[in-house]
């Protein structure tokens, strides 16, 4: 029954595969900031993992396998689209003017964004901590990078986003305390 | 104690164990700040968390179909208590057939290990004139192997993203080639990966001008996961 188990496991790959497109979407989200081409990262990432399916020796490890083929698809568009910039300190959504504060009242929506003006190296680590529940080692081993750096960057990720997002409520604040005032001011009577 | 705000994301985050847990625990009992600091990456750690929770997929354009893994399944348990599972051909290594077809400086061939000789399913997705004429030999190679066994062969060139070009009319110098070889050889299909066609129209406006003999798949990857499914092999051009 061994060549029946093997020829099995290799059915369950493909469909573990085909199963985790949601979560790898969450994933390739949270690091674009850009649907569209989230979605496009994350099925050249299942492409590339049917094609490597025989590289995977432990099916235990299968997650950090595939975030780090979708690691992999994800800096290889960064090179590509943006040649002249360190890959790490990328950004993906702009900062925000003032008016557009209002269209963030949605506190998720302003996560968000927040998240997409952290540097690309700080918003992969703290996307997979706290989306994927992965451990440090785990982490360390997708991005390959040290543990230490992984420590450090999270925490440099969860401080700045903190701040941005205080920001923005602030500006928030201040733009809604502005657009009540104009209307609380009386019509003048023009003759 | 003093920790770091290292430690306190990693208790956090539940990476600490044993001493380093229990010391981290004692302080928080005694020390308001740790534990606003504590709170502070907690809230911080849960917004993040909440922001993803509930985003919606984009349309799915993954079509409902067959559930080939099942289906794969049930053959192989009846290959299984019929055969008696006593053939070699039955291995997950390749054959060295399908080996040396898919033999490349980059790409091997894959198949899910219970290979059906002469099925085989390629797939570009970038927009590449040499990848494009690679691809084309590939094929041709291919069926000119299984040439006195052409009842045999079957090949499927599915083109997703960029690699969309390779079957439209003005994409690419080479279709006339694919012309050619669809005529020469009725049992090699090309695929347009549905995703492909959708982006190309909003990006376009217009419908891409496919060579008459492409066909409109289902996405790349659900037809690449059909075939290798069915036991087909997988080469990534």
């Amino acid at each position: 029954m061994n060549i029946l188990k093997l020829a099995c496991r290799k059915v369950v790959l493909i469909r573990r595969v085909e199963g985790s497109r949601k979560r790898l979407y969450r994933m390739a989200l949270a690091w674009s900031h850009d649907p569209m081409l989230a979605d496009d990262l994350v099925q050249e990432a299942q492409m590339l993992a049917l094609q490597k399916l025989h590289q995977l020796r432990d099916e235990q490890a299968f997650d950090g396998w595939i975030y780090t083929i979708l690691n992999n698809v994800w800096l290889s568009y960064l090179r590509k689209c943006r040649p002249n910039e360190d890959i790490d300190q990328v950004v993906v959504s702009d900062a925000i003017s003032p008016e557009s504060v209002v269209l963030l009242q949605q506190v998720d929506n302003m996560v968000r964004n927040a998240m997409g003006r952290l540097p690309n190296a700080q918003r992969q680590i703290i996307s997979l901590v706290d989306l994927e529940d992965m451990s440090y080692r785990e982490v360390a081993d997708v991005l390959n990078v040290p543990i230490g750096t992984v420590m450090s960057r999270l925490n440099r990720a969860r401080t700045a986003l903190a701040k941005i997002i205080e920001e923005d409520r602030q500006r928030q604040q201040f733009n809604v305390a502005a657009i009540e005032t104009r209307h609380a001011q009386p019509l003048r009577v023009v003759k | 104690m003093k920790f770091s705000d290292e430690m306190i994301n990693a208790y956090a985050d539940g990476e600490l164990g044993g001493s380093e847990k229990a010391d981290f625990e004692r302080a928080l009992q005694q020390d308001p700040q740790l534990q606003q600091a504590l709170d502070e990456k907690m809230l911080i750690k849960a917004r993040v968390k909440a922001a993803y929770a509930g985003i919606e997929m984009p349309q799915d354009r993954h079509a409902k179909g067959l559930n080939y893994s099942a289906l794969m399944y049930a053959c192989l348990l009846v290959v299984a208590f019929l055969g008696g599972w006593t053939s070699s051909d039955l291995l997950v290594s390749p054959s060295l057939d399908t080996a040396s077809l898919a033999n490349n400086d980059t790409n091997t061939g894959v198949n899910i290990g219970t290979e059906t000789p002469g099925k085989f399913i390629l797939h570009i997705g970038d927009h590449d004139l040499v990848k494009f004429n690679a691809l084309l030999d590939r094929a041709e190679s291919i069926i000119t192997r299984y040439q006195d066994d052409m009842q045999l062969i079957e090949l499927e060139v599915v083109a997703n993203a960029a690699g969309l070009d390779l079957l439209r009319e003005s994409g690419s110098p080479y279709a006339q080639r694919v012309k050619q070889i669809s005529k020469d050889y009725p049992n090699i299909r090309f695929i347009a990966c549905s995703n492909a066609i959708e982006r190309f129209r909003e990006k376009e406006g217009v419908e891409p001008d496919f060579i008459p003999v492409v066909q409109k798949g289902p996405t790349a990857l659900d037809q690449v996961v059909k075939r290798m499914n069915q036991g087909w092999t997988y080469i990534k051009i």
